[in-house]
C-alpha cells in the first residue's frame, strides 16, 4: 500500500486515514485566524501560518474542488458593507472550529452589511454571526443553489443591534436546494421579521432541527411566494411576537412537508399556515398560559 | 459531511474533474493528485471483501448511458463514497432514458453507496438503481431529476431475482422527484429490509414506498421515520405493502392528495404514523386508524 496524500492535511503510510475529524476532502484546506494570521499568498496552508480573513481565503479557493476554509477557534471577522464577505467560489466549505465562546465569529456592524452566497454548493458550518448595528437588513443573503448553513449561531450583540432577517433566500429559483439545519438563533429585537425568509419562489429547500428563540413579526420561517417540495421539520420556535401565523407561514401554493415542529408565540391561536403542504405532528403553545401545546393546525 | 471509516483495504480515488485523471491503475488511483476517471473502471480493480474503498472526489460527474451492470464478485464489500456537498457531490446523470437506462448491481454483496447523487436527465430511465445483491447499504444518497424527466422507478430491490437484495438498508436519503414517477423505493420480493430516515418529496403515481402487492412479500420489513410528500391523488400511494409482509411501519409522516388512505401494511406492526391531505391546511391524523 502506498503513500496517501491529503494536501496540507494527513499523510500516512499503511492504513489510510480518511480525513481528520470534521475535515474530509481531497481539495485544498486553508486556515484562517484573525489573531495571528496574515493575508498573503504564501500563507494559509497550515494552522501555524493562517490567513487573517475568510474573505481572503475565499479568493484562494478553486471552484468545485472540495476546498475547505477552516476558521480556527477564536477567529473574529467584521463585515461592514453589502457583500463585505462574498462566498463566491462554488463548492467551498467554511468550517469553524471551536465551541462556546471560541466559535469563530463574523460580526456585521452596518445596516447594509451582509454575507453573500453567490456561488453554488457553498457550505457554512459552526460560525457565529453577530449583529452589531441596528436593523441589519440581512445576515446571509443566498443567491445560489445548493447552499447549506449548518450548526451556525445568530445572536445580537446588544439591544437594538439586530438582524431583520437571518437567512434570505434571494432571487427567485437561485436558492434552490437551500438547507438550514441545526442552527441556533437568539434574536430578541422587536423589529426582526424572519429567521428564514423566502420572498420568492424556490424549490427543494430544507429547514430542520433549528432552535429559534426571538421576536419575528412576520414569520420565524416564512414564504411570501410559493416554495415547492420543501421540508420544514423538527424545529423548535419560541416567538415572543403576538401575531397570527408567525411561527411558520408558507405561501398557500407551497408544497412539501411541515412536520415535527414545536412552536410557540404570544398569539391566542394560529401559529402555522401551510395550506398545500403535508402537515403532521406539529405542536403549538401560547407563551403565557402554562399549558402544553396542542396539534397545530387542528386535525379533523 | 463526514466519512468516518477506517480501512485496512485499498483506497481508490476517482475524480474526472482532475486534469490528471486517467483510467490506468499502474499510474493512477492511489492519490487525489492522480485519480482514476471512472467508477466503472475503479470497480474492476477492487478486491472482494477486503475493506476496499472507492472515494469519488468533489465535482466528479459521470453520464450513465444505457445500462451499467456490475456482476463481478470482486465488488463485494466495497464502500463507494462520495466527497462533497451540494452540486459538488459526485453525480451520475442518466442521459438516454427509457427501459435500457439504469445501473444494476447483479451479484455483488455487502456494497455501501454513500453520499452520491443519481440524477435523471432524460425521460423515464428504468431506475437509478437495480439491486440484486445481498446486504447493500444505500446511505445519504440523493436522487433527483430534471423537472420533466422522471424515473420509471427510482430504487428497485430484488429487481430481477427474488430475494436478491435481502438485507438491504436504505437510510438518510433524499428524493426530489417532481415529475410523475412510478415508485420511489420499489421493494420486490426481499427479506430483511430497512428503510428509515429518508425524505421523499415528489410525485409517485404508484407509491412512494411500495411493492407489487400480488407477488412480492417481505419478511421482515421495517419502514421507520420517513417523511413523504406525494403530489399524487392515489389511494395508498405513500406506503403500501403486500398483505403478507411482516415487520413494522412506524413514525412516518406522510401526505398525498388523496382524501383518505395513505398507508397499507396489513400484517405489519403499525404505530405512530401520521397522514395529511396536501390541500387542506390541517394536521395529519393517525394512519391507518386505530380502533
Amino acid at each position: 500500500m502506498g503513500l496517501t496524500n491529503f494536501p496540507n492535511g494527513l499523510t500516512s503510510f499503511g492504513v489510510p486515514i480518511l480525513g481528520a475529524g470534521a475535515v474530509v476532502t481531497t481539495g485544498n484546506v486553508f486556515f484562517v485566524d484573525s489573531g495571528v494570521g496574515v493575508d498573503g499568498i504564501s500563507g494559509g496552508s497550515s494552522p501555524s501560518s493562517p490567513f487573517a480573513t475568510i474573505d481572503y481565503a475565499v479568493g484562494r479557493c478553486t471552484a468545485n474542488n472540495g476546498d475547505f476554509i477552516v476558521a480556527m477557534p477564536g477567529h473574529a471577522e467584521t463585515v461592514s458593507a453589502a457583500g463585505g464577505l462574498a462566498l463566491d467560489v462554488a463548492g467551498i466549505t467554511v468550517l469553524g472550529l471551536g465551541s462556546g465562546s471560541d466559535i469563530p465569529t463574523v460580526t456585521l456592524d452596518a445596516a447594509a452589511a451582509d454575507v453573500d452566497v453567490d456561488a453554488a454548493s457553498v457550505t457554512i458550518e459552526n460560525v457565529k454571526f453577530v449583529s452589531a448595528a441596528e436593523d441589519v437588513a440581512v445576515c446571509i443573503d443566498v443567491n445560489a443553489d445548493w447552499c447549506t448553513i449548518r450548526k451556525c449561531h445568530f445572536v445580537e450583540s446588544a439591544a437594538d443591534r439586530n438582524f431583520l432577517i437571518c437567512v434570505l433566500a434571494g432571487t427567485a429559483n437561485q436558492s434552490d436546494h437551500l438547507v438550514v439545519e441545526d442552527c441556533h438563533a437568539v434574536c430578541d429585537d422587536a423589529s426582526n421579521t424572519h429567521f428564514v425568509s423566502f420572498p420568492n419562489a424556490q424549490d427543494a429547500c430544507i429547514v430542520r432541527n433549528n432552535i429559534l428563540m426571538g421576536d419575528w413579526t412576520t414569520a420565524t420561517i416564512g414564504a411570501a411566494s410559493a416554495v415547492t417540495l420543501t421540508a420544514i421539520l423538527n424545529n423548535i420556535i419560541f416567538n415572543t411576537d403576538n401575531a397570527a401565523d408567525n411561527c411558520i407561514n408558507m405561501h398557500a401554493s407551497s408544497t412539501g412537508f411541515v412536520g415535527g415542529n414545536l412552536v410557540s408565540n404570544a398569539h391566542a391561536s394560529q401559529k402555522i399556515t401551510a395550506t398545500a403542504m403535508g402537515i403532521a405532528e406539529n405542536y403549538a403553545s401560547v407563551n403565557a398560559d402554562d399549558e402544553s401545546g396542542i396539534l397545530e393546525p387542528v386535525a379533523t | 459531511m463526514s466519512v468516518p471509516y477506517v480501512h485496512t483495504g485499498n483506497v481508490l480515488f476517482v475524480g474526472n474533474s482532475s486534469a490528471n485523471a486517467a483510467d490506468n491503475i499502474s499510474t493512477n488511483g492511489g492519490s487525489a493528485d492522480k485519480p482514476l476517471s471512472t467508477l466503472i473502471y475503479a470497480l474492476t480493480k477492487t478486491t472482494a471483501n477486503n475493506g476496499d474503498v472507492v472515494l469519488l472526489m468533489p465535482g466528479h460527474a459521470e453520464d450513465v448511458a444505457l445500462d451499467w451492470t456490475f456482476t463481478s464478485s470482486s465488488i463485494s464489500g466495497v464502500k463507494i463514497i462520495g466527497i462533497g456537498e451540494g452540486d459538488a457531490r459526485p453525480k451520475f446523470s442518466y442521459t438516454t432514458g427509457g427501459a435500457t437506462n439504469f445501473v444494476w448491481f447483479n451479484g455483488p454483496s455487502g456494497v455501501l453507496l454513500e453520499n452520491l447523487r443519481f440524477h435523471s436527465a432524460s425521460s423515464d430511465p428504468l431506475a437509478a438503481l437495480y439491486i440484486d445483491g445481498a446486504n447493500f447499504t444505500i446511505r445519504h444518497c440523493f436522487f433527483t431529476e430534471d423537472t420533466s424527466n422522471g424515473w420509471d422507478n427510482v430504487i428497485v430491490t430484488s429487481a430481477e431475482v427474488a430475494n436478491g437484495a435481502d438485507g438491504i438498508v436504505i437510510e438518510d436519503c433524499y428524493f426530489w422527484n417532481p415529475d410523475t414517477n412510478g415508485e420511489c423505493i420499489s421493494v420486490n420480493h426481499t427479506d430483511n429490509v430497512t428503510i428509515r430516515n429518508n425524505l421523499l418529496m415528489g410525485h409517485n403515481q404508484a407509491r412512494a414506498i411500495g411493492m407489487d402487492t400480488t407477488s412480492s412479500v417481505s419478511t421482515p420489513i421495517f419502514i421507520l421515520d420517513n417523511i413523504i410528500y406525494n403530489a399524487a391523488s392515489v389511494a395508498n400511494s405513500c406506503i403500501r405493502l403486500n398483505a403478507s409482509s411482516t415487520g413494522f411501519v412506524a413514525r412516518n409522516l406522510v401526505s398525498n392528495a388523496h382524501a383518505t388512505d395513505k398507508i397499507t401494511a396489513t400484517a405489519c406492526g403499525i404505530a405512530q404514523n401520521f397522514a395529511s391531505v396536501n390541500a387542506d391546511d390541517e394536521s395529519g391524523i393517525l394512519e391507518p386508524v386505530a380502533t
